[in-house]
């Protein structure tokens, strides 16, 4: 897939969070003369929330460490998942998550980046969309209990692109070798972090 | 301007570094619950508050801790909880015998034997606001009866930092200016020319040497935006015009009107007599301070999609101007029309 077409596909998810981010909404004194309150809000949902920081970030270590296309396809797929799912959950409204489904992001994008495999470039870009659809989702649905959710999803995806793009980048750039090992370990605390709560998880849910 | 050439390779190492960082955020973070327990006090009259009291609920469990107040507070009326998907609130109003909270405690008993942090926000009827964070070594707080020097410096410089990071408008226009200038050495001038310009309007606004109507300075800073739109276009399309070989010269004009803008951030935080230059100075570097972490986070953001090289195909190059202009030209209009009252 070519940069153009990419950019294409996003023209459509672009257009759309223009269309709700003028959309007029009551907030601090600040906001209130932008119409932007909630976009504030869902860019700090994500920011305080390491459970969706963590696998965005080792999604990012994953692709920046396999190459440029599969660099290109993580920042590209990963907010169209994050905000086409995103609207949907504010549409269906709150959803009781259990951690245990939290966790399998980080256990599996901490390990793909430690392990470092070879992979083909259309696997990152499933997992990025996947990872967008599932985050997406939980961050749409708690958004739609606040008033003008759709904005605060665009502010939510926003930051994960800068995010995402960031690591990605940082990653790809990083060729000296202790670096590289570096950020593979970090991928593999991730994997330790998400197989802690799906301890927790199973703890809470009664199953250990 | 921007791209590879703006980041060489020791800028690169040190975005490694930052992302590196991000990591052991959220890893110290992840020791703790996931979202803090949270304290709003609003003080509605000399000694009377309104307080919020929020606690995350996780997996259908509440998190166990319970707010008491030190026993010279009595409740006016009785905690009111409500239920939210995530969390649960409580509410009441609290009255202090002698005069106000200063100097009283609150309790989180309970808060010792979790993970969870607890934020406290107090605000006060003079306009300063307070955040502190609680943890369980420590599960109680104080409330203070005076703020020291170094407390009140960083109250100054956190507010000028939030001020211009939640100014979407503000920032909108430091946007415009880094699509349009060329070099390193313009961007710089451009940069300081806006910052001497706000800072001496700041000054004489908060000195009160200069009153300016909210109403219509929203509007012309919003019209300040809607500018930059063609600007940004006529860069774009290498034409060239005043605002784009001289991009300082406007940004410094423009800056005068900003500065307005800030000064209704400082006034709000309810400002001592004596006060007023140590708060305007700290305020005004919080502003700075904010306003160059944006920049650098555009640069680096910039710099980052070059090297993944993911650029807008033709024919959708112009998004950028477009969306800082159709939010200017909006937020323009929509401050015109509550100029004068409104639609209805």
């Amino acid at each position: 897939m070519t940069a153009g077409a990419i950019c294409r596909i996003l023209l459509l998810p672009a257009i759309v969070a223009m269309g709700v981010a003028v959309a007029p909404a009551d907030a601090n004194a600040h906001l209130m003369t932008t119409g932007l309150g909630p976009f504030y809000d869902g860019a700090a949902h994500f920011l305080m929330s390491p459970e969706a920081i963590l696998p965005v970030a080792a999604l990012g270590i994953f692709a920046g460490l396999q190459g440029l296309s599969h660099a290109r396809a993580a920042v590209v797929m990963l907010p169209i998942g994050w905000i086409l799912f995103g609207f949907a959950g504010v549409l269906t409204g709150p959803l009781d998550i259990s951690p245990i489904y939290e966790s399998v992001p980080l256990i599996l994008l901490g390990g793909l980046a430690a392990a470092n495999l070879r992979s083909p470039t259309w696997l990152t870009a499933v997992l990025a969309i996947l990872l967008g659809m599932l985050e997406g989702y939980i961050f749409g649905s708690a958004a739609s209990a606040i008033r003008d959710g759709m904005v605060g999803v665009v502010g939510t995806v926003s930051v994960v692109f800068i995010t995402i793009a960031l690591v990605t980048a940082a990653v790809m750039n990083a060729t000296r070798g202790w670096s590289r090992i570096a950020v593979r370990v970090v991928g593999s605390w991730t994997a330790a972090t998400g197989i802690l709560l799906l301890g927790w998880g199973l703890r809470s849910n009664g199953s250990l | 301007m921007i791209g590879r050439s703006l980041l060489p390779a020791v800028l690169w190492r040190l975005l490694f570094a930052a992302a590196m960082s991000l990591f052991a955020f959220p890893v110290t973070a992840f020791a703790h619950e996931i979202r803090p327990a949270f304290l709003q006090i609003d003080q509605t009259g000399p000694a009377r508050y309104k307080v919020v009291w929020r606690t995350p609920v996780l997996s259908g469990m509440r998190l166990p801790v319970v707010l008491r107040f030190s026993e010279d507070i009595r409740d006016v009326t009785p905690p009111a909880e409500r239920a939210l998907p995530d969390s649960l609130v409580e509410s009441r109003i609290i009255d202090t015998d002698d005069g106000g909270i200063a100097g009283k405690r609150a309790d989180f008993v309970g808060l010792q034997a979790t993970i969870t942090d607890v934020l406290v926000r107090v605000h006060m009827l003079d306009g300063t606001v307070t955040t502190t964070m609680i943890r369980p070594s420590q599960p109680w707080i104080d409330f203070a009866t005076e703020r020291s020097p170094l407390e009140a410096a960083r109250i100054y410089f956190v507010s000028g930092f939030e001020h211009i990071l939640m100014g979407i408008d503000h920032l909108l226009f430091v946007l415009g200016l880094l699509f349009i200038v060329r070099s390193r050495w313009m961007l710089f001038k451009t940069i300081t020319a806006f910052t001497v310009a706000h800072s001496i309007t700041l000054a004489v606004a908060t000195l009160g040497k200069v009153e300016i109507p909210a109403l219509p300075l929203n509007a012309t800073i919003a019209l300040s935006i809607l500018f930059f739109g063609p600007e940004i276009v006529r860069a774009w399309r290498s034409q060239t015009s005043f605002t784009i070989r001289h991009p300082w010269i406007v940004s410094f004009a423009f800056g005068l009107l900003h500065g307005f803008g800030f000064a209704s951030g400082l006034t709000a935080l309810g400002l001592p007599q004596g006060d007023i230059p140590f708060a305007l100075l700290l305020f005004n570097l919080g502003v700075e301070a904010g306003q160059l972490a944006f920049v650098a986070l555009i640069l680096l953001l910039i710099a980052a999609l070059k090297s993944i090289e993911i650029r807008l195909p033709r024919g959708m190059e112009l998004l950028p101007a477009y969306v800082v202009g159709g939010l200017g030209a909006y937020w323009t209009i929509d401050r015109i029309v509550a100029m004068f009252g409104g639609l209805a």
